[in-house]
């Protein structure tokens, strides 16, 4: 268990305690508490642990579209004319290099190159290349920053996706959301700061709810995961007899058993729990109104599709994240299944395509229409890319890929981003990055840079040590940001 | 220094405790020579037998500081020539004190009291000449006289305070080396590269010695970043092994480091006008951030407004208003309001006295109406202004035409038509407006867009 008060925390702040406040209060008067130019009342209302950002922030909010299980470079952004030449020719070693491969190609005798079996087109003022199989996302190319040299360091679904989300492989370390809702809060008190909502179906690979998991931090910011159903909160009505004011009360006397608890044993877990209870009490009312979709009109329907009427599609979970967002809340993070295409990758593909394209370019649309765009930032991406070489069998219309750390395709559109730019090159095969590489922890640095926070800045100490999302690493990446 | 030899950390570790410990002399033996020469009085005299044990510890500590501070002079980067002497009149102090001390204790004759009186007075400027020389080699040779008042430079012979420069209000007459790249260096660099202390033999106080750079190559080679060491030091990025400042110390800015281009590249003069200069795009608009003269089109968010009354901001905050600071070391403010389902409209009157401070507005869907939009229109520092969804008619809009810093206004599903666009032509840093589900026409975009090509205009999806 782990206490508020450590020992040397204790004496320390007892013996400097008074000095310091002293001190604080003389350095400047209308600052009784430090350096929050407003005082107490605005550092309370902000409730993150940084008290404000470290540089003005270009995103004040993320929707992040994780396509989990992998999606094929090759079949999406990064075009690669020069593989037709290739097709099905050995990968020659030179460029194979040391790049790891993952146990399920061991028993291979032959890597044959294969090339995409869906076309590349050029769109919109940028000229960026993008696959036929995402007609949408190329109508909004040039509100996207494409990024085709991004780098991970795992190999399988399960470390890769905690990588990408907490920035360590192994399980355990808050994820990017817990991080944020730690240091920055959010402006509306009445709904979680950090919602996880997941396509229904799933896929072959499972997901675990470690990605979305606070890690060391207090577990009042976790992600909150909406069902993939009806009703995406349930138990939101009190039971029958009970009225509002009887909850309100009870909570109150619950909070005072609690609170006295904590005083006690001053473990910060009864606070997250308070917590907890007032944030379930308060989305009794504000839930409702952010999830009910019935009143959007139909016109929106037919930007993210038709199946943004059914519950638990990741257009429907799109159209849910659009009223997240406009409702404030810091950190969207949704989950689509199924981009892990071993074998029947053309088949394969073309359906992932099929169930997200639309909906991902009618977020993009409807944020900017609505003016979100200009201070939400929007992610796309799984967590590695797929080899250039064939998995499996090669056939006329059929191939695989296996699992590919070394170049994979994410893009960032809205807030502070670049729009209409495609950044980093691969070599002529999408095996390795050849220019401007962005590691996993670049790609976090700067994401948390737009958010207005230096990533070495935010912290929490657990074990003797501070820890950060990027760990020891991570640069921003000047380059991308507008 | 070409001398320094490599000794282990512990060394310079405990050498660092000497400006610690050599306050240890200089407060006991201060003691210790007062207590002496006021035991002559009669009235005092029970302080005589305090004065021997003073002097030993003095003599002790001042033995103690000498060693640490040889320590210390292994870290290297100072002033050789002041470092011996502030060295060897440390020597010769302690090596006085431990005779003070011993006349102290030895048996009286009357020629050892004369000898003790004077060894005191000895002692006591020794102490205040060395010391003052330990000071300046910490902290640089003008670090004292610096903020001395006129009159009392010129009793110690110093020359009248060096003629502060004018505030630079205008970019054209701004000196490109006296404005522009000295004090860049004096805030960043000089505090490690002066002549009392001279970090990689190289000082950034002086025009010639810029030029000249350090032991690791030339400072400035004119036209040519690559070989200017001092470009290439800043420039590196931060986490390299040979970026400067060092870990820890605030790093040049993208801007300033542009400047510094600039600089080199139109041939690193002493001095000359900007005006002279050909200076355009990224190097105009560094130039206007670096000097601060962004009212006049930079970044209007590294405005410098006074601090929002923090009693107003409470009391705005208990009726839901959000505010923040847009960041930290910054006033200015960023301010929303959540709409509920009441759609309850809000006070707007209310936030005027923080019409300075406000940057982001935003009061979407709260039932706002014209007369509310008379109030926004004071808000003269605001960028990003977001009303969307609110009852706001043509009317409305006409009184935001002294929003002159505005940049992004969101005015979706407003009563906003036509008529209203023509009062925003006057808003010339305007780049983004949000026209969806408006009764603006298509034809009425088309124009602007020709007028105000710079202009972004969203007007949404067909809803067909």
């Amino acid at each position: 268990m782990e206490f508020m008060e450590t020992r040397r925390g204790f004496l320390k702040k007892s013996a400097l305690g008074f000095g310091s406040v002293a001190l604080a209060s003389l350095m400047g008067p209308s600052s009784l508490y430090g350096n929050n130019p407003l005082g107490g009342g605005a550092q309370n209302l902000l409730g993150g642990s940084l008290g404000s950002t470290h540089f003005p922030a270009k995103a004040k909010r993320v929707i992040y579209l994780f396509q989990s299980g992998g999606p094929s470079q090759l079949e999406t952004f990064d075009y690669k004319p020069e593989l037709a030449k290739w097709h099905g020719k050995e990968i020659p070693p030179s460029v194979q290099g040391t790049q790891r491969n993952s146990g399920m190609v061991s028993s291979q005798s032959t890597f044959p190159l294969v090339k995409s079996i869906y076309d590349f087109k050029q769109y919109g003022q940028s000229g960026a290349w993008v696959s036929e199989i995402f007609p949408y996302t190329a109508q909004v190319v040039d509100d996207l920053c494409i990024i085709n040299s991004m780098r991970t360091d795992a190999i399988n679904h399960e470390p890769a996706v905690m990588f990408l989300q907490t920035g360590s492989q192994q399980s355990g370390r808050p994820s990017i959301g817990s991080w944020l809702s730690y240091g920055l809060a959010s402006d509306n008190k009445n709904l979680p700061n950090f919602v996880v909502l997941l396509s229904k179906g799933g896929g072959a690979q499972p997901l675990s709810s470690a990605a979305w998991g606070n890690g060391f931090l207090p577990s009042h910011h976790q992600g909150v995961q909406f069902r993939s159903g009806k009703d995406p909160v349930l138990y939101l009505n009190n039971p029958h007899g009970v009225h509002d004011e009887d909850r309100r009360r009870a909570l109150d006397y619950v909070s005072q058993l609690n609170n006295h608890q904590f005083d006690v044993w001053k473990d910060p877990e009864i606070q997250s729990k308070i917590n907890q209870y007032e944030m379930a009490y308060k989305m009794q009312n504000s839930i409702p109104d952010a999830v009910d979709t019935r009143e959007e009109p139909d016109h929106i329907y037919k930007l993210y599709g038709e199946d943004a009427k059914i519950p638990g599609t990741y257009a429907a979970n799109c159209l849910q994240a659009r009223r997240l967002a406009e409702r404030d809340v810091k950190f969207i993070q949704l989950y689509h299944m199924g981009w892990d295409q071993h074998g029947g990758l053309p088949g394969g593909i073309k359906k992932q395509a099929l169930g997200t394209d639309q909906a991902t370019a009618g977020l993009i649309k409807d944020l900017k229409q609505r003016g979100l765009l200009e201070d939400t930032l929007v992610v796309w991406g799984g967590e590695f890319g797929r080899t250039s070489f064939s998995q499996g069998r090669l056939t006329a219309d059929n191939y695989g890929r296996d699992h590919h750390p070394g170049c994979f395709t994410m893009w960032m559109a809205g807030a502070g981003v670049k729009a209409g730019m495609v950044y980093g090159k691969t070599d002529e095969f999408s095996y390795n990055v050849v220019q401007n590489e962005v590691h996993v922890h670049d790609f976090q640095a700067t994401l948390l840079h737009l958010l207005g926070i230096d990533h070495e800045r935010l912290t929490f100490k657990h074990q003797g040590r501070r820890f950060r999302l990027t760990d020891v690493h991570g640069h921003v990446v000047k380059d991308i940001l507008s | 220094m070409d001398q320094i030899t490599e000794v282990s950390d512990w060394v310079i570790f405990i050498g660092r405790f000497h400006p610690l410990i050599v306050h240890l002399p200089i407060g006991i033996i201060l003691v210790g020579i007062s207590m002496y020469f006021l035991a002559k009085k009669k009235k005092f005299s029970q302080l005589k037998g305090a004065v021997p044990f003073l002097m030993g510890a003095g003599a002790a500590s001042a033995i103690l500081s000498c060693v640490f501070g040889y320590m210390l002079s292994f870290q290297g980067g100072y002033d050789a020539e002041a470092l011996s002497s502030h060295q060897w009149m440390g020597v010769a102090l302690a090596v006085f004190a431990v005779l003070a001390f011993v006349f102290m204790v030895w048996e009286k004759t009357k020629r050892i009291v004369v000898l003790q009186s004077g060894l005191m007075v000895f002692l006591l400027v020794g102490l205040g000449y060395t010391g003052h020389m330990g000071g300046n080699l910490t902290h640089g040779a003008s670090y004292l006289t610096q903020y001395s008042p006129d009159p009392l430079r010129k009793l110690v012979g110093l020359p009248p305070k060096p003629e502060k420069r004018p505030p630079v209000t205008v970019l054209d007459s701004a000196d490109i080396f006296l404005d522009v790249v000295s004090p860049m260096l004096s805030d960043y660099c000089v505090s490690c590269h002066n002549p009392g202390k001279t970090k990689g033999d190289l000082v950034l106080s002086s025009y010639d010695r810029i030029i000249k750079g350090g032991e690791n190559g030339q400072g400035v080679v004119i036209g040519d970043l690559k070989g200017s060491e001092l470009y290439r030091r800043v420039s590196l990025p931060e986490h390299h092994d040979d970026f400067m400042p060092p870990d820890g110390k605030k790093p040049l800015s993208g801007e300033q480091i542009k400047l510094l281009e600039l600089w080199i590249m139109s041939g690193a003069p002493e001095k000359g006008q900007m005006g002279d200069f050909q200076i355009e795009g990224d190097y105009l608009s560094a130039a206007n951030k670096v000097l601060g003269l962004e009212g006049h089109g930079g970044n209007s968010l590294a405005r410098k407004v006074e601090p929002a009354d923090s009693l107003i901001v409470a009391s705005l905050n208990a009726k839901g208003f959000v505010i923040r600071t847009i960041s930290e070391g910054s006033y200015l403010l960023d301010v929303s309001f959540l709409p509920n389902k009441t759609k309850e409209s809000v006070n707007v009157v209310e936030l005027l006295p923080l019409k300075d401070q406000i940057v982001y507005l935003n009061l979407s869907n709260l039932n706002l109406r014209d007369e509310d939009l008379k109030t926004i229109g004071q808000f003269e520092n605001m960028v990003r202004l977001n009303i969307h969804s609110n009852p706001i008619t043509n009317d409305g809009l006409s009184f935001l035409a002294k929003l002159q810093n505005l940049e992004a206004l969101n005015l979706y599903g407003t009563r906003i038509g036509d008529n209203g666009l023509e009062g925003l032509e006057v808003l010339h840093k305007l780049s983004r407006i949000y026209l969806w589900n408006t009764e603006v026409t298509k034809e009425k975009v088309e124009n602007l867009k020709a007028k105000r090509p710079d202009l972004e205009i969203n007007i949404g999806e067909e809803a067909s």
